[in-house]
């Protein structure tokens, strides 16, 4: 398989077992070359080191994704390794919930500085310096499409993306660099609760309430960003993949 | 190549446009592609082009707005392969008229061959998956029209409409079942020649000249290719989108972000 080989990737929030390691583990399968991202050392060292292990060719740079400055050095290393840039993965983000009473403003700047300010600032020193024909992703969230009680910092945040995806999209065009939102349900990974170890209960209440009774794993999103990176006439676009909860329409209907 | 190996796939319309392009991409990943259409000298060219690469096809003339003619193809396929995998809902029709100008006959065409057909498919392609009990996935070709209106294209929007919804509420039905219904909503497509178009829909003529004044607003400047589009439903056939039911895929070049 070499759908993206010898791409050069920028995959942020690749630290942890989660959507963004898994996508570098895929991307790499796949023969991109890539720089992963976060503010982890050791996990992002992890990273690293698996996709290595496999085959692949992997820098980890510490990165916070609110960072202008971090942005413009991720951007120069990477140029400096590979040469070029083909693909930017904006995945790294902060999920919580709070009642609106309780938010802070800064509670509610903070996690706009890393969903929104992140996938924007990566967008906007990205672009001058990535190849004709690229591809950007922006990791939204089912969250970026309805609301969610007490999550009004999570769901702003997320529709921010969603809606600048499609800008962004529109002013990449010229140069065929396609710019698509993929929106995940809910993921079976530390974000929610989940991942190895997590609470048994309440991974059974997130079966029972999607449509087709499955967990989300990070190796669904992988896939889907690689069908993404590698589809030449998908821009602007919203992929949901979130066993069916958008289209269901009415969270937690199924759940007993 | 090989996603898709030993996956036995149904593609309606498969004789030409979008429908060929995807029985050879499914066949080249390795399915068993059944190819069907009303066409038969169309389909068997397909199953021959396919048949000389040494993949997997057959093909079986099909009606897709009649029962009786889902059953045979269901019947058919399944004495040649053990389970149905998957269902491309593909065939439609198509009609570029005023409202005035489309009559009550051509309207009721339309949709009994693009919405009755997806539903007939849909309702078929269900039991058959559900035979084996394993699981599969049925793909729904809509259009952007099932998102935004253009004149001249009631007809189609209407029918593309309804199979985006049909689509959703199928997800929401079958979803404990691992049956998994996806909509894709392709913008413009070169399809056709122009000979070709003038020969399959003579009352839309007016279409021609439309889609040419109308790749200028298409921010990719350009249509989608066949191929674009067929690896679009590759992957909604494709374990790669285990997760994905009740989603729209729009390939559109940024047509209706703006």
């Amino acid at each position: 398989m070499n759908r993206i080989k010898n791409k050069v990737a920028i995959i942020t929030g690749a630290t942890s077992v989660g959507i963004g390691r898994e996508t570098a583990l895929r991307l790499s399968s796949e023969g991109a070359l890539l720089i992963v991202t976060g503010r982890n050392e050791e996990e992002g060292k992890n990273t690293e080191d698996m996709v290595i292990n496999q085959g692949g060719k992997c820098k980890y740079i510490k990165h916070d994704v609110s960072s202008e400055e971090n942005w413009k050095e991720v951007i120069q290393e990477t140029i400096n390794i590979y040469g070029s840039i083909d693909y930017l993965i904006n995945n790294a983000g902060q999920f919580w919930i709070k009642p609106i009473s309780e938010t802070s403003l800064d509670d509610f700047k903070q996690i706009c500085s890393v969903n929104i300010d992140g996938t924007w600032l990566g967008m906007k020193h990205c672009l001058g310096k990535m190849n004709d024909g690229g591809a950007i992703v922006n990791v939204s969230s089912l969250m970026g499409q309805m609301g969610l009680p007490e999550g009004v910092g999570y769901c702003a945040s997320k529709g921010a993306v969603t809606s600048m995806t499609k800008s962004v999209a529109l002013e990449a065009a010229k140069r065929k660099i396609r710019v698509n939102a993929l929106h995940p349900g809910v993921i079976w990974t530390t974000m929610v609760g989940g991942g190895e170890g997590g609470d048994e209960n309440l991974k059974n209440f997130f079966i029972q309430e999607t449509p087709i009774r499955m967990i989300g794993l990070p190796e669904h999103m992988a896939d889907a960003i690689l069908f993404l990176c590698a589809s030449d006439y998908i821009t602007g676009a919203d992929i949901n993949v979130d066993g069916g909860r958008l289209a269901d329409g009415s969270m937690g209907s199924h759940a007993e | 190549m090989n996603s898709l190996k030993d996956k036995t796939i149904i593609v309606t319309g498969g004789g030409r446009g979008i429908g060929a392009a995807a029985c050879k991409l499914l066949a080249d990943e390795g399915a068993n592609v059944i190819v069907t259409c009303r066409t038969t000298d169309e389909g068997l060219s397909i199953e021959k082009d396919i048949l000389s690469r040494n993949m997997s096809a057959k093909f079986i003339s099909h009606d897709v707005t009649e029962e009786e003619s889902w059953q045979s193809v269901i019947e058919e396929t399944l004495t040649l392969f053990p389970q149905i995998d998957a269902v491309v809902n593909n065939a439609g029709n198509y009609n570029f008229q005023s409202i005035l100008d489309c009559t009550h006959q051509s309207f009721k065409s339309l949709i009994n061959t693009s919405l009755d057909g997806c539903f007939l498919g849909l309702k078929f392609g269900t039991e058959a998956i559900r035979r084996h009990g394993k699981g599969g996935s049925i793909v729904m070709m809509s259009s952007v029209l099932a998102k935004i209106g253009a004149v001249n294209m009631s007809a189609l929007s209407a029918a593309h409409g309804g199979v985006k919804l049909l689509a959703k509420a199928a997800a929401c039905e079958l979803g404990p079942e691992k049956i998994r219904i996806n909509s894709i909503h392709p913008g413009l497509v070169d399809t056709y020649t122009d000979e070709e178009f003038k020969k399959n829909y003579p009352e839309s003529l007016d279409s021609l000249k439309y889609e040419k004044d109308n790749i200028a607003t298409i921010p990719f400047q350009r249509k989608a290719s066949c191929d674009e589009i067929a690896e679009a439903i590759r992957f909604l056939v494709s374990d790669e989108s285990v997760f994905m039911t009740g989603a729209e895929i729009t390939i559109d070049g940024g047509l209706i972000a703006q």
